[in-house]
C-alpha cells in the first residue's frame, strides 16, 4: 500500500517530550514524559502529544466538557470499540468525518474549525486535554494527552541557546497556551523541519526567540470543490448539494479515480498506525519529504540566534484528478437556452458545457459568433439581425478604402504594400490540403485574402503577421462568408493579439508564464530543461502562437479553440494544455541523450499525434491541483492561472 | 533517443542557419536538399524548424543540421536566438522581388552581430526559374555578396532542383578546410544547438 496516500499519517514522532506542571495543592513540580508526534489526514496536520502510562494526576472533571479532539484506542495500537454516545454530544454530524457505510474508525474525528473555537476557554490548559481515549476510560484514568491542528498554533516560543534541553512553548490562536513541551532527549530541530513543511514560519519581530506560525493550506478542500464547482457542474451534477450534505462521502465519491488515496482512507484495516515501529519511521518521513518534490521546497538560513534553523517553505500538490470530458452540447441544448426573443439564457452554464465537451459541429456557426464575441449573449434576434447589418456594412466600408488603392498609389504606400504581399505569400500555402483552400483558383482563397487585408485596414497598427491566415482559416471556412469571418476573426483576434506584438512581449511573457507553471508543477522537468539548453521553451512558441492550430486535426482545432474560448477555468488554459502536452512527452523528453535539437525536433514531430481529449482533460486536472493548494502557490502562479481573485475573494469572506 | 533516425558516424558536424524574408523560399530550400521534394504550398515557418541531412566532402562524412527560421521581421527577436553557435549561414533572398534582395543587408546586421565572427556565409538567390520575374542582376547580387564577404554568390530553384545541393555541398566544403585546417575536430555535443557556451561576438567589419 501507498503509505504516501494513507489517510493519517505519521511525519514526526519524538519520545522524551516532557511536560512540567504544578498539582494543585502540591509544591513539587512534576513531569510528565510522552511522545509528541506530528501527523496529517488527506487535509489537515495536526500535533499530538501522548504522555506515556503512567499518570500523575487526573485532571478536574470539568474539562471533560472541553474536549477538543478525540485521540484513541487505535492510536496507541488496541482495537477496543469505544461507545461512540461518549464523545458524540460535542460533534454534529457535519463535522464527522467517516459516513458509516465507510466505516472508518470510529474514534477518528476531525474537527471543525467552529467547534473548535466554540471549546476554547479562558483557561489555558484545558483546551488542550483530551480525556476521551478508551483506554483512560476503561481505567478511569484520564490522559493529558493534546491534539492540535497546527493551523491553530499561533507562535512558538523557543528556549534560549544554551539550556540543558530545548523547550518550546505553543500559543494558540485564541491566545490561549499549551504546555511547555521540553525536548529532555534531543529532536527538536527535527520538529521545526517537519512543521515548516505544513505552515509557515516567521521570526516574530515583537517577541524574541518567537516564530509566527500561518496556515499554508486552510481549508483545501473546500477551495477545490469550489473550483469544482466554478466550471465542473456538468461533469458533477449533483456535487454541490451532495456536498453540503456529506461533504465527504461526496468529495470520495467523485475522486473515484484517486483509488489508491482513498483505499488507505476508508478500510480501517489498513489505516496506517499512528504509533509504527521504528524502523518504518524514518522511510515514511523520507517518503513525505520526497513527495514534496526538490524546487518546491526552499531552504532558508535564519539569521543570528538560531543557527541551523531552516525555513522550509513548499506547496504540496494533491494527487491530480482525471476529469471527465463531456458530449458536445446539441442543437437540442442550445434551442432550448434560447429564450423566445433569441436571447442566450444560463450563458455561464453553457460555457461550462462547452468547456467539457465542445460543441455539436452543426451548432458551429452559430456559437462561435457568440464565443468569439461577435455577437453578445443578451441579444435577441432582432438585435442580432440589426447588429449584422451594420457589421456588414462596416466590413464593406474598410475593404473599400484598401480596394480603392490604385497599383500606382500603393507604390507610394509601402506599409500597405508590404502587408499584401506577405498576406499574398501565406494565403497561397495555407491549409491548401482542405478542400476548401485547395486548387489554383478557388475563391476561398481571396476570401482569405480579402478577410486577412481587411483587417490591416482595421488595426493597422497590429497589421499582418504570420501565423494570422492560420487562425482565420478555420473560422472562415466554417462561416462560409467573409463578414461573419472577419467579425470572429476581431473577436479572436482580441484574445490573441498579444501573441503578433511588434517587440513579441506578448509572446515572451506566456513563455515566461508556461516556464512558472513547469517549474512550480514539475521541478525536475524543469531541471532537466536547463540542462538541455531549452528553458526558454522555444520549443512551444509555434504552439503558442497559433493556439495549436498546427498540431491537431481540423476537426479536433475546433473543439480545442472553443474550450479555450469560453475561458474557463482560467484565462491561461492554453498554458495548461502546453503543461499537459509536455507532461505526456516527458518521458522521451527526459530522456539522457535528447538535448536541445532533439527537443525541438520530437515538439515539432507530435503535430497530428496528439490525442485531444486526454490532453485536454490532463489539462483540467492540473488546474484543479493547483486550485486545490492555491493558498500554497506563490502569487506568480497564482496569477498566471488565475486563482488570484478567487483566493482574495475567499479571504475577505472569512474575515 | 536518438530522433534523426540515422546513427551513421560522421566526421564532421555543422550547424547551418537558414535566414532571409518571409517567402522566399527557405522552407523549400531545406525541403528539396533534405528529402528531394518541392511542396508547392509549404506552410509558413512558424518559430523555427530543423532538419539533419548528411553528406560527403572530400572523402569525409558530413552531417549538416540545417535550422530553417520564420522569415517575418516580428519573430527575428526569437530567431536571432538560434545563430550562436551557428557554423554557417545560408541567407536567402527571392530574385523576383527586390525587396527581400535588399533586406539581405539587415540580415547581414543580425548575422555580424549575433553569430561568431569568423562564421562562413553563402548568399542564395532563389526562385531562378522565374526568368521573366527577375528583378535583380547577377552582378547586383554578386557585388552585395562580396561586400559581405560570403564563401560564394549562387543562384538557386528550389522548384526545378537547380543548386540546391551544391550551394550546401560549397558550404559544407568551406567549413570543412576551415575547420581541418584549424585542426577542430567537432564534437557533436560541442558544436550545435544552443547549448554552445560561446558567447555571440560583435563583428567590427562591414
Amino acid at each position: 500500500m501507498d503509505q504516501k496516500s494513507s489517510a493519517k499519517m505519521v511525519v514526526y514522532e519524538q519520545e522524551g517530550v516532557f511536560i512540567h506542571f504544578c498539582i494543585p495543592g502540591s509544591d513539587d513540580d512534576k513531569m510528565l514524559g510522552g511522545i509528541l508526534t506530528i501527523f496529517k489526514d488527506d487535509e489537515h496536520s495536526y500535533l499530538q502529544w501522548k504522555p506515556y502510562d503512567n499518570i500523575v494526576t487526573p485532571p478536574p472533571a470539568e474539562h471533560e466538557a472541553q474536549v477538543l479532539s478525540v485521540s484513541s484506542s487505535a492510536v496507541v495500537g488496541e482495537d477496543k470499540q469505544l461507545d461512540s454516545s461518549a464523545f458524540n454530544h460535542e460533534i454534529t454530524s457535519e463535522m464527522r468525518l467517516p459516513t458509516p457505510e465507510v466505516a472508518l474508525d470510529p474514534d477518528w474525528t476531525m474537527v471543525a474549525k467552529d467547534a473548535k473555537k466554540e471549546s476554547s476557554t479562558d483557561e489555558s490548559f484545558d483546551l488542550s486535554m483530551d480525556v476521551l481515549s478508551a483506554e483512560s476510560q476503561e481505567s478511569n484514568s484520564p490522559q493529558y494527552t493534546f491534539t492540535i491542528p497546527l493551523e491553530d498554533i499561533r507562535c512558538i516560543k523557543k528556549s534560549k541557546k544554551g539550556v540543558a534541553w530545548a523547550y518550546l512553548l505553543l500559543e494558540l490562536a485564541d491566545g490561549a497556551s499549551l504546555p511547555t513541551l521540553h525536548f529532555h532527549q534531543g529532536g527538536s530541530k527535527k520538529f521545526w523541519k517537519v512543521l515548516e513543511r505544513y505552515v509557515t514560519t516567521t521570526k516574530s519581530l515583537r517577541q524574541e526567540n518567537t516564530i509566527e506560525i500561518t496556515p499554508l493550506n486552510q481549508n483545501a478542500l473546500t477551495q477545490s470543490f469550489d473550483q469544482l464547482n466554478l466550471f465542473g457542474d456538468s461533469s458533477f451534477p449533483t456535487l454541490g448539494g451532495k456536498f453540503l450534505e456529506n461533504p465527504l462521502t461526496s468529495t470520495f465519491n467523485h475522486f473515484s479515480k484517486v483509488t489508491n488515496f482513498l483505499q488507505d482512507f476508508l478500510n480501517p484495516a489498513e489505516t496506517t498506525p499512528l504509533t509504527r515501529p521504528t524502523n518504518e519511521r524514518a522511510s515514511l518521513i523520507d517518503d513525505a519529504t520526497e513527495a514534496v518534490g526538490s524546487s518546491r521546497i526552499q531552504f532558508k538560513q535564519e539569521g543570528e540566534g538560531s543557527a541551523g534553523f531552516e525555513v522550509i517553505t513548499c506547496a504540496e500538490l494533491g494527487p491530480r484528478l482525471h476529469p471527465q470530458r463531456g458530449k458536445p452540447i446539441s442543437p437540442e441544448y442550445w434551442t432550448s437556452h434560447k429564450d423566445s426573443e433569441g436571447r442566450i439564457t444560463e450563458v455561464e452554464q453553457i460555457k461550462k458545457d462547452i468547456f467539457r465537451g465542445g460543441v455539436d459541429p452543426s451548432l458551429r456557426k452559430e456559437v462561435w459568433k457568440y464565443l468569439l464575441g461577435y455577437y453578445k449573449w443578451e441579444m435577441t434576434s432582432c438585435e442580432i439581425s440589426e447588429l449584422r447589418r451594420n457589421k456588414e456594412e462596416d466590413y464593406y466600408r474598410m475593404k473599400l478604402q484598401w480596394k480603392s488603392v490604385t497599383p500606382d498609389q500603393e507604390t507610394r504606400f509601402t506599409p500597405l504594400r508590404e502587408n499584401k504581399s506577405l498576406i499574398d505569400k501565406d494565403v497561397t500555402r495555407t491549409d491548401r490540403t482542405r478542400t476548401f483552400y485547395e486548387g489554383k483558383e478557388n475563391v476561398s482563397l481571396k476570401l482569405l485574402n480579402d478577410v486577412l487585408v481587411t483587417y490591416c485596414m482595421y488595426n493597422f497598427d497590429l497589421g499582418y503577421v504570420q501565423g494570422m491566415s492560420d487562425l482565420l482559416s478555420p473560422i472562415l471556412e466554417l462561416m462560409g462568408n467573409e463578414v461573419d469571418a472577419f467579425w470572429c476573426f476581431v473577436g479572436y483576434m482580441d484574445i490573441v493579439q498579444h501573441n503578433f506584438d511588434v517587440n513579441q512581449n506578448g509572446m515572451k511573457a506566456q513563455l515566461r508564464d508556461l516556464r512558472t507553471l513547469i517549474q512550480f508543477l514539475d521541478p525536475t522537468f524543469f531541471d532537466n530543461l536547463i540542462e538541455k539548453d531549452s528553458k526558454n521553451l522555444y520549443f512551444c512558441f509555434r504552439w503558442l502562437l497559433l493556439r495549436f492550430k498546427r498540431e491537431f486535426s481540423f476537426e479536433n482545432i475546433q473543439t480545442l479553440w472553443e474550450v479555450i474560448w469560453t475561458g474557463l477555468p482560467c484565462d491561461n488554459f492554453h498554458l495548461l494544455i502546453c503543461v499537459a502536452l509536455l507532461d505526456t512527452e516527458k518521458p522521451i523528453l527526459m530522456d539522457k541523450d535528447c538535448g536541445f535539437t532533439d527537443i525541438l525536433k520530437h515538439v515539432n514531430g507530435l503535430s497530428g499525434k496528439i490525442d485531444l481529449q486526454l490532453t485536454l482533460s490532463k489539462a483540467e486536472g492540473i488546474y484543479l491541483q493547483l486550485a486545490t493548494c492555491q493558498r500554497d502557490l506563490s502569487d506568480t502562479v497564482r496569477d498566471v492561472v488565475g486563482l488570484s481573485k478567487q483566493t482574495k475573494r475567499k479571504q475577505e469572506n472569512e474575515n | 533517443m536518438n530522433p534523426n533516425n540515422d546513427t551513421e558516424p560522421y566526421d564532421y558536424l555543422f550547424k547551418i542557419v537558414l535566414i532571409g524574408d518571409a517567402g522566399v523560399g527557405k522552407t523549400c530550400i531545406v525541403q528539396r536538399f533534405k528529402s528531394g521534394v518541392w511542396v508547392e504550398s509549404q506552410a509558413s515557418t512558424i518559430g523555427v524548424d530543423f532538419c539533419m541531412k548528411s553528406c560527403e566532402v572530400n572523402g569525409k562524412k558530413i552531417k549538416l543540421q540545417v535550422w530553417d527560421t520564420a522569415g517575418q521581421e516580428r519573430f527575428r527577436t526569437i530567431t536571432q536566438s538560434y545563430y550562436r553557435s551557428a557554423n554557417g549561414v545560408v541567407c536567402a533572398f527571392d530574385l523576383t522581388r527586390q525587396s527581400t534582395f535588399l533586406n539581405v543587408e539587415k540580415w547581414m546586421n543580425d548575422v555580424s552581430k549575433f553569430c561568431e565572427e569568423n562564421v562562413s556565409k553563402l548568399l542564395i538567390g532563389n526562385k531562378c526559374d522565374l526568368t521573366e520575374e527577375r528583378a535583380v542582376s547577377r552582378e547586383e547580387c554578386a557585388k552585395v555578396g562580396s561586400y559581405y564577404s560570403v564563401v560564394d554568390y549562387i543562384e538557386t530553384s528550389a522548384k526545378d532542383n537547380t543548386n540546391i545541393e551544391a550551394s550546401f555541398i560549397k558550404l559544407a566544403t568551406v567549413l570543412l578546410e576551415k575547420h581541418s585546417s584549424s585542426n577542430l575536430q567537432q564534437e557533436p555535443n560541442t558544436v550545435f544547438g544552443l547549448g554552445s557556451r560561446t558567447k555571440p561576438v560583435k563583428s567590427t567589419c562591414c
